[in-house]
């Protein structure tokens, strides 16, 4: 925040404090017509006067914005100090190595989201889908309500609300942990349905063979229902992990430090849309090509072994 | 071993079984008959406790069934039941993702937790009586019909049931083969198993069954020994069934 905001507001405030000095210098420009050097020399000059006759000085001071720094302007630009280009991602002085090393902490993050709230919907998916299931007229019609819910709304506006809505009401999670917890709990209603689907699909007797063997509900459902609805479940599980990671991107709406937070933010400083537009997709890419891929063995290798048999008995 | 009397089931509001009796002795084979739709399925379906009968009563040895119990009770009558029968049903239900060997162990193990190497060294010698050894680690669906089906003889065999009991069991199969199955199951009853088979295939059940039950309709038409129901059937609706399947 600039330094006129902070004073503006800590002034105006009770609850607020300044965090801490300020940390990076800027400019404030005014902006011209091209070519008009006439009104450029008037505008310089002028600012020179206020400089020098201490004008400037008296005006900052009125309002609480005087500091040392202020002092520099009024030496010879020579003299000026450097300002720390470390900071500096302009398009002036692009800083490439920089704006990867941002990106890839950025990935990270979105790694993180995308595995922390799959693991989330995974777990909270299956009680979900039980209680709609087979779960009491109450709990069938709350579980309903649940999976209608955060598939009926926008994932984004979902994080919003647990972002700024929440605290409202004293519970505040940092940025990172909402964004963790909302896409995980939205996903868990994705995931409730693709269970379900799977459990319905398998056949009823199925459960009969494994009553009349003895079995009750709970072992026949462990052993016999569940190893084979998972199969039927894989396929739809992945897809949804793969549109997961591209969802994390919604996290840059509570401003969570990820890919899509990382792309607006330094392109927005640089200007290297493009460039930056390809790099992150890239980055992308490179997470959700190998999830893609590991999930296409995985189904492969839970059909090999029955396809080589199925083979092997028409060779027989 | 097995007394029926006048059980009745209803199934959305119409009247599925209708008052059916009958008794199996211990080491004999039931073959019932009849047209589809006649309630034979329905009928077994009650017998191993998945239909909760509405009317009459079954008795299994000191285990007995009344539509009367509470459901509690009658569940856990059931469960005493089903230690002791073993269904085939028409379409097996064997478990897709367990091999051969799998399918068999599974309740031995989980459910009366006998020790694995056991099971799996019993599972093996009832492979081994169904001719099916060699095939213990495939999975069923590499398996032709009539192999499936004696997985799932082999899989009701396991957990060493009084009464074996089996739907439509030649559905699945050619004549060559129901001949191969019907030549298994008389070694199953000379070795001392009570069977109930349901069949519209007459010619399976003959030379099998020692007695028959002629159903149309959810009500039994005429029982006797399969001879006497086979050649000499009283009932004009015996009669014809019979005339028409041969």
């Amino acid at each position: 925040m600039d330094v006129p905001a902070e004073v503006f507001y800590v002034s105006k405030s009770t609850t607020l404090k300044r965090a801490c000095e300020p940390f990076f210098r800027g400019t404030y420009n005014i902006g011209l017509r091209k070519n008009d050097d006439a009104l450029k020399n008037e505008v310089d000059a002028g600012i020179d006067k206020i400089i020098s006759d201490g004008t400037l000085e008296k005006i900052l001071r009125k309002w609480g914005l005087w500091n040392d720094a202020q002092l520099e302007l009024q030496k010879p630009k020579a003299e000026q100090k450097n300002i720390d280009s470390a900071y500096d991602v302009t398009s002036a002085s692009f800083n490439w190595r920089e704006a990867v090393w941002r990106l890839t902490r950025a990935a990270v993050v979105t790694v993180l989201i995308a595995f922390g709230s799959m693991f989330i919907a995974l777990v909270f998916g299956m009680p979900l889908a039980i209680g709609q299931w087979k779960g009491p007229r109450l709990i069938q019609w709350l579980c309903t309500i649940y999976v209608e819910f955060f598939r009926g709304t926008p994932v984004l506006v979902q994080l919003l609300f647990l972002y700024f809505g929440l605290p409202t009401i004293g519970l505040a999670m940092p940025a990172w942990l909402t964004a963790l917890i909302g896409l995980g709990l939205n996903y868990a209603a994705y995931e409730s349905q693709v269970y379900r689907a799977a459990l319905e699909a398998i056949p009823r007797g199925q459960w009969e063979a494994s009553y009349l063997l003895g079995m009750n509900p709970v072992l026949a459902f462990r052993r016999i229902i569940l190893p084979q609805a998972f199969r039927i479940a894989l396929p739809p599980m992945t897809n949804d992990f793969v549109s997961l990671f591209k969802d994390t991107s919604t996290a840059y709406a509570i401003s969570v430090w990820e890919l899509a937070t990382a792309y607006r933010e330094l392109a927005n400083a640089s200007g290297q849309f493009l460039l930056l537009g390809v790099a992150v997709s890239l980055y992308y890419l490179a997470m959700s090509l190998p999830m893609a891929h590991l999930a296409r063995r995985l189904e492969r290798k839970l059909q090999r072994r029955e396809a080589i048999e199925a083979v092997e008995s028409e060779v027989d | 071993m097995i007394r029926v009397t006048d059980l009745i089931k209803d199934a959305n509001g119409t009247r599925i079984l209708r008052g059916v009796s009958f008794d199996v002795a211990p080491h004999t084979v039931l073959g019932v008959i009849g047209a589809s739709g006649s309630g034979k399925t329905t009928l077994l379906r009650c017998l191993n406790g998945l239909e909760r009968i509405d009317g009459g009563a079954i008795e299994f040895d000191s285990i007995r069934l009344e539509p009367t119990l509470p459901a509690s009770e009658y569940s856990r009558r059931v469960k005493e039941l089903r230690k002791k029968v073993g269904t085939v049903f028409q379409h097996l239900f064997l478990f897709p993702h367990l091999t051969v060997l799998g399918n068999i162990i599974e309740a031995p193990t989980h459910v009366l937790r006998v020790p694995k190497p056991q099971a799996e060294n019993e599972a093996l010698s009832l492979l081994d009586s169904v001719g099916l050894k060699e095939k213990a680690r495939r999975y069923p669906e590499t398996l032709s019909g009539g192999e499936q089906q004696r997985v799932a003889i082999a899989r009701a065999l396991a957990m060493h049931p009084a009464l074996l009991m089996f739907d439509e069991p030649t559905s699945a199969l050619d004549p060559k083969r129901s001949a191969g199955l019907r030549t298994l199951l008389k070694g199953f009853v000379a070795r001392g198993h009570t069977m109930v088979i349901v069949s519209h295939s007459i010619g399976f059940l003959e030379g099998l069954a020692d007695e028959l039950l002629y159903m149309e309709g959810g009500e039994v038409v005429e029982s006797g020994a399969t001879d006497q129901i086979l050649n000499s059937p009283k009932d004009p609706r015996t009669q014809d069934f019979i005339s028409q399947a041969k």
